[in-house]
C-alpha cells in the first residue's frame, strides 16, 4: 500500500466510524439515562456515565407491566404486516416489470394513490370498519390497515429491483420447459433476496413504530404493542425518563437481533441475479 | 408463452394486491372525499348537511394553510435534500466494506428501527437547553457561552429536521445499499481497464446504475417528508414556524372533530402530494437509464 | 439447496401458520358467562391504586366485572381516542374520565349523558370541580381529581435577601432581582405551545383583572384585547429582562420542574404534584419549598387554573345502571382517600381534606386547599380544543416575537368571538 492509498484508507474508516457514532448517539444516551437513578437525567451538569449505576429501571419494566407481551404484539403484528404485504405485493411487482401490463401506468398510479393518501384520515373509518367487524384488539385490526400503507411502498420498490433483473432469466427456465408462474417462483423471487429483504426490513420497522392505529385499535393493556405500551409509562404530569428509557432498550432487542442476523441480507445479499 | 396465457398469469399475479388495495382502501379514501362536500362537525352530528364547494373555499383563503403549505415545503426540500446526499455518502462508505461488516450494517439500521415517538423524544432530551447532551458537550469545549435553545423559535425547524435526517438516512442508505449491490462487478473492472478515474466510474457507472433506486428514494422520501407528523409533534408541537400540513389537519380532524374541513385538508393534501410525485415521477423517467428498463 | 417438495411443505406450514396467527387475539377472548362487564377508560396511574381499587369492587360485586381501560396519561392522546370511539358509536367502553375541560364539547355532542340527581351531593365537593362537571345548567359528569397552579418559592434565598413571599408583580419582579440563585433563573413556568401555555396565560391574565369569558369579550372587546396585550407584554418582560430564560418559550411541565428541583431557580409555576418531588430524596431543595398564591397586580386578586378530571357516563353504555353505581363507587370518599394517600391525586370531596389518614399521608394538602378557593376554569365551550388552540398559537407567536402583542390580542378577541357564537 502506498502511503496516499493508507492515508485514504484511514480516512475512509474514521468517516465509517463517525457515521456509526452518531448512528448509536442517542442510543448511548438511552443506556445512560436507564441505568442512573430518577432524578440524574435532570441533573446539572450532566453526567456522561450513570454514576451510581443501578438496574431499577429494567426491573421497574419487568415488573410492573406485560411489557414481555406488548413486544411480543408488535412482533407478530409487524412480521404478519410483512408476509402479506411480500405475499401480495411481490406476484404484483413482478407482473408490472416483466409482464406486458394493460394500463400499467393507471395500476402504478392507484398503488402511488393509496400510499400518498394521508394515513390520519383513514383512522377514523378503519376504526369503524374494524369496530363493525369485531376485530379490535385483534391481530388483523392493526395488520390490515399496515398492509393497506405499506403494500404499495412494496409494490414499487420491487417493480424497480424486479426490472433491474436480466431478460435472460426466465428465458432459460421457460426453455427448461418451466411455466411463467414457476419462474417467477422458481428463478426470480430466489435471485431477488436482496429486494425481498430490503422491502421486509422497510414494512417490518414501519409496521413496529407506528403509533396512531395501534393506540385506536387495541383497548387492553394485554393487548397494546410497543410505541403505545411505551407512552403508558408516562403519568399525567411526570416523566420517569429511566423507566422509559429502560423500556425502549428492551424493545430495541428482538429487532437488533432481527437485524443482526439478517443485516447480510437486507443490505448485502446476493448480487442479484445479473452475475449469473 | 401466448397472449391468453400471459393474460390469465398477470389477473393471477395483479388481481390479489388489487383486490386488497379495493376493498381496503375505498372506504376510508372514499368517504374522505365525500365528506369534503358537506358541513359535518362529529360534534354537532345534528347539523350536518351538503356544503358544496365551500370547504375548499375557506381553504383557499386560510392563512395557516398557506403558511403551513410553505412551511411543509421547506421542509421536504432541505430534508429530502439531506438525506439523499448522505445516504447516498453512507451507502457508498459501506458498500465495499471487508471489516466490521455485521457491526457497521447494524449500526445504521438501528436509527430506523427506534419508533419515531420515541427517537424524537430522545432527541428533545438530547437538545434540551439546559441538561442536554449537545450542549454539554459545546460547553465544556468552550464553543457557546450561553446554552442554544435549540427548539426554540429560531432553530426549532433545524432541529426537526436534524432529527429527522437522522431517522431516515438509514432508510435510504438501505435502499441505495441494495442499488450498488445490484451493479455487477464487470461494470467496474470494465471501467478501470478503461483506466477511468475513481470520480468518472461513480458518474459513469455507478450514478447511471443507481438511478432507478435513487429515484425510489426520492419519491418516497419526498411523499413522506410532505406528510411528517411525529417527529415535529413531538419535538415542537408546531410551535415557532414548524407547523406541517398533517399537523393541521390532525388538529382539524381529531382535536375539533371537524370532519368536513378536515376531510377537505386531506383531500387537497393529498392532491398536492400527487402533483408533486407526478412531477418527480416524470423528472424521473426522462433521467432513466436504458439499463434499468 | 432445498429440494422442491420440502420447500412447498415449509411454505405450507408458514402460510397455515400465518393464518392461525391472523385470526388469533391481540389479548385472551372474553367468555360469556352471564357477568355485566363494564369498561372504565383513563389514563395510566403508576401507583396501581385504581386497579386496586377496580379490584376491591369486582370482589365485592360477584355479578359485575370492571375492566380498566388504561390509556397514556396525557390529555391530548386521551382526547382524540375517545373522540374516536364515541364518533363511532363505541358501546365497548361504559365510564370515561374526562379533563375537566372537555365537559361542554363532549355534553354538547351528546356523547355523554346528565347524570341522575340524587347521585351526589353537590355540596361535599370543591366548588371549582363542581362548576367544571355543569354545562348549561345540567350535571354531566362526577369530580374525580382536582390541579390547580401554585407558585412555589425557595424559603431559604426569600429568607437570606430579608424578602417576604412576593404578593403582587411588582414584588415579585423585585424578589427576582434580589434573590436569584448564582448562574440559576428567577422564575420558571410553562411557555411551550401546548395546553400549559393557555393555563399559565391565564393565571397572568386574571391577575391583572381580565378574562377571556364570553360576556366579557362580547361587551368590552377593546377592553379585552388592551388586557390581553398587556398580559402578553408583561409576559415577554420576563424574558426579555432576564427573570425568565429565553428558553421557557419550549418548557413543559417537567422542563421547569426539574430546573427547580435541582436548585437553580428561585420560583416555579407548576401544579401540585411538584411537591412530592421537591420534598423527595432526590431533591436539592428539600426543606426549603414553600407554596403560595400566585402573585397579581397591585389591586387585583389571584387566581389558578383549575385542572383535574371528571368520572362521566358514555351515552353509548350497554348498562348505565351498573356503570352509576361504579362511577359512586370510584368517586366516593374511599376511593378519592386511597388515591390521594397512595397516588397523590388531589381528592375532590371536601371532607377529605380534614381526613387524618390523607394528611398524615400528606401534610401539605392543608395548604393547598387555601388555593384551591380561588380558582377559574378555562373558557367553557364545545369549541374548546379549538379556543385552546387560537389563544396558544397567538400568544405563543407574539413570546417569540413572530407577531406584535397588539395583533395577537385583536385575533384573540375576534377568533373567540366567533368560536363562542357558534
Amino acid at each position: 500500500m502506498t502511503t496516499s492509498q493508507r492515508m485514504r484508507s484511514t480516512g475512509l474508516w474514521a468517516l465509517r466510524i463517525g457515521v456509526a457514532v452518531l448512528c448509536l448517539l442517542p442510543f448511548y444516551w438511552l443506556a445512560n439515562v436507564s441505568l442512573s437513578t430518577p432524578s440524574a437525567v435532570y441533573k446539572i451538569p450532566v453526567d456522561y456515565f450513570p454514576k451510581p449505576a443501578v438496574i431499577d429501571n429494567f426491573r421497574a419494566v419487568f415488573e410492573t407491566r406485560q411489557f414481555p407481551r406488548n413486544i411480543w404484539n408488535s412482533f407478530v403484528v409487524a412480521s404478519l404486516t410483512t408476509l402479506l404485504t411480500l405475499g401480495l405485493g411481490a406476484p404484483a411487482a413482478y407482473a408490472l416489470a416483466r409482464l406486458k401490463v394493460h394500463r400499467k401506468e393507471l395500476v402504478m398510479a392507484l398503488f402511488l394513490g393509496i400510499a400518498i393518501f394521508p394515513a390520519i384520515g383513514m383512522v377514523g373509518p378503519l376504526y369503524m370498519a374494524m369496530a363493525r367487524l369485531g376485530l379490535i384488539n385483534r391481530y388483523p385490526a392493526l395488520v390490515l390497515p399496515y398492509t393497506l400503507t405499506s403494500l404499495p411502498l412494496a409494490v414499487w420498490i420491487l417493480t424497480h429491483y424486479f426490472s433491474t433483473l436480466p431478460g435472460s432469466l426466465e428465458d432459460a427456465a421457460l426453455v427448461d420447459g418451466c411455466s411463467p408462474g414457476s419462474a417467477f417462483l422458481r428463478v426470480i423471487l430466489p435471485v431477488s433476496t436482496p429486494g425481498l429483504f430490503t422491502s421486509a426490513a422497510l414494512i417490518f420497522i414501519f409496521a413496529w413504530n407506528e403509533f396512531l392505529f395501534a393506540l385506536i385499535m387495541t383497548s387492553t393493556p394485554e393487548s397494546r404493542t410497543v410505541p403505545v405500551a411505551l407512552a403508558l409509562f408516562a403519568g399525567l404530569h411526570e416523566l420517569p425518563w429511566g423507566t422509559i428509557a429502560a423500556a425502549t432498550l428492551v424493545s430495541i432487542v428482538p429487532v437488533l437481533v432481527l437485524v443482526a442476523v439478517f443485516q447480510r441480507q437486507i443490505v448485502e445479499g446476493l448480487t442479484a441475479g445479473t452475475q449469473k | 408463452m401466448d397472449r391468453r396465457q400471459q393474460k390469465r398469469l398477470i389477473a393471477w399475479l395483479l388481481a390479489p394486491s388489487l383486490v386488497f388495495v379495493t376493498v381496503m382502501g375505498a372506504f376510508p379514501v372514499l368517504s374522505q372525499f365525500v365528506l369534503s362536500f358537506t358541513e359535518f362537525n362529529m360534534k354537532f352530528a345534528d347539523e350536518r348537511g351538503f356544503a358544496g364547494l365551500s370547504n375548499f373555499a375557506k381553504l383557499a383563503g386560510d392563512a395557516i394553510f398557506r403558511q403551513d403549505l410553505w412551511q411543509t415545503f421547506s421542509f421536504t426540500v432541505i430534508s429530502v435534500g439531506l438525506e439523499l446526499t448522505l445516504g447516498l455518502a453512507v451507502a457508498l462508505l459501506l458498500n465495499r466494506i471487508r471489516r466490521g461488516r455485521t457491526v457497521f450494517n447494524t449500526a445504521i439500521i438501528l436509527p430506523w428501527a427506534l419508533p419515531t415517538v420515541v427517537a424524537a423524544t430522545m432527541w428533545s432530551l438530547i437538545l434540551n437547553d439546559r441538561v442536554g447532551l449537545v450542549n454539554s458537550v459545546l460547553g465544556q469545549l468552550g464553543l457557546i457561552e450561553d446554552p442554544i435553545v435549540w427548539l426554540g423559535p429560531g432553530l426549532a425547524m433545524v432541529s426537526c429536521i436534524l432529527a429527522d435526517v437522522w431517522k431516515t438516512v438509514p432508510f435510504v442508505a438501505i435502499i441505495l445499499l441494495a442499488g450498488l449491490k445490484s451493479v455487477p462487478d464487470q461494470y467496474y473492472e470494465a471501467a478501470e481497464l478503461d483506466g477511468a478515474g475513481r470520480w468518472q466510474v461513480f458518474r459513469y457507472v455507478t450514478l447511471p446504475l443507481l438511478k432507478p433506486f435513487i429515484a425510489v428514494a426520492l419519491l418516497f422520501r419526498t411523499m413522506d417528508a410532505f406528510r411528517v407528523f411525529d417527529v415535529i409533534w413531538v419535538l415542537t408541537g408546531g410551535a415557532s414556524r414548524t407547523e406541517t400540513l398533517s399537523i393541521y389537519i390532525y388538529k382539524v380532524l381529531f382535536r375539533y372533530s371537524d370532519m368536513g374541513y378536515g376531510s377537505a385538508m386531506t383531500v387537497a393534501l393529498f392532491a398536492i402530494v400527487f402533483v408533486l410525485s407526478l412531477v418527480l415521477i416524470r423528472f424521473m423517467r426522462i433521467s432513466q437509464d436504458p439499463v434499468s428498463e | 439447496m432445498r429440494s422442491s417438495t420440502e420447500t412447498q411443505r415449509l411454505r405450507m406450514a408458514l402460510l397455515i401458520g400465518a393464518g392461525a396467527l391472523l385470526v388469533g387475539t391481540l389479548s385472551g377472548c372474553s367468555q360469556d358467562d352471564g357477568l355485566t362487564r363494564i369498561v372504565f377508560a383513563a389514563g395510566q396511574d403508576p401507583s396501581g391504586a385504581t386497579a386496586a381499587l377496580i379490584e376491591e369492587y369486582n370482589a365485592a360485586h360477584p355479578d359485575v366485572e370492571v375492566t380498566f381501560q388504561v390509556m397514556p396519561a396525557n390529555t391530548d392522546t386521551q382526547h382524540d381516542a375517545y373522540t374516536t370511539y364515541l364518533s363511532a358509536r363505541e358501546t365497548s367502553i361504559d365510564v370515561y374520565s374526562l379533563d375537566v375541560i372537555w365537559t361542554a364539547e363532549f355534553a354538547r355532542a351528546n356523547w355523554i349523558v346528565p347524570l341522575p340527581d340524587g347521585l351526589i351531593d353537590p355540596d361535599a365537593f370543591l366548588s371549582g370541580p363542581m362548576e367544571s362537571v355543569t354545562w348549561e345548567g345540567t350535571r354531566y359528569a362526577v369530580p374525580w381529581f382536582t390541579d390547580a397552579g401554585l407558585l412555589y418559592y425557595r424559603i431559604d434565598l426569600l429568607a437570606d435577601a430579608g424578602l417576604d413571599v412576593p404578593v403582587t408583580w411588582d414584588e415579585f419582579t423585585a424578589a427576582c432581582a434580589a434573590a436569584t440563585p448564582d448562574e440559576g433563573m428567577g422564575f420558571v413556568w410553562q411557555g411551550a405551545r401546548y395546553e400549559g401555555l393557555i393555563c399559565n396565560f391565564l393565571e397572568f391574565l386574571w391577575g391583572r383583572g381580565g378574562s377571556l369569558d364570553r360576556d366579557h369579550l362580547v361587551s368590552s372587546p377593546d377592553r379585552a384585547a388592551s388586557e390581553i396585550a398587556g398580559t402578553i407584554d408583561f409576559m415577554r418582560s420576563l424574558t426579555e429582562t432576564g427573570v425568565s430564560p429565553a428558553s421557557v418559550l419550549t418548557y413543559k411541565e417537567e422542563d421547569s420542574r426539574r430546573i427547580y428541583t435541582e436548585g437553580q431557580a428561585l420560583f416555579l409555576r407548576n401544579w401540585p404534584y411538584v411537591w412530592s418531588f421537591a420534598e423527595g430524596e432526590e431533591s436539592k431543595v428539600a426543606g426549603t419549598v414553600g407554596i403560595a398564591p400566585l402573585p397579581h397586580a397591585a389591586g387585583e386578586t389571584s387566581y389558578s387554573t383549575i385542572g383535574g378530571w371528571n368520572i362521566a357516563l358514555s351515552a353509548y353504555s350497554e348498562h348505565p345502571d351498573e356503570a352509576l353505581e361504579f362511577i359512586s363507587f370510584i368517586t366516593g370518599t374511599h376511593s378519592l382517600k386511597k388515591r390521594a394517600i397512595e397516588g397523590g391525586y388531589l381528592p375532590t370531596r371536601i371532607a377529605t381534606y380534614a381526613d387524618e389518614d390523607v394528611l398524615t399521608a400528606n401534610p401539605y394538602y392543608a395548604s393547598f386547599f387555601e388555593v384551591f378557593k380561588n380558582t377559574k376554569s378555562r373558557p367553557r365551550s364545545p369549541h374548546y380544543p379549538q379556543l385552546s388552540d387560537v389563544v396558544q398559537d397567538k400568544v405563543h407567536r407574539a413570546l417569540s416575537g413572530e407577531i406584535d402583542s397588539e395583533t395577537a390580542a385583536r385575533d384573540i378577541v375576534s377568533e373567540l368571538t366567533e368560536l363562542y357564537a357558534r
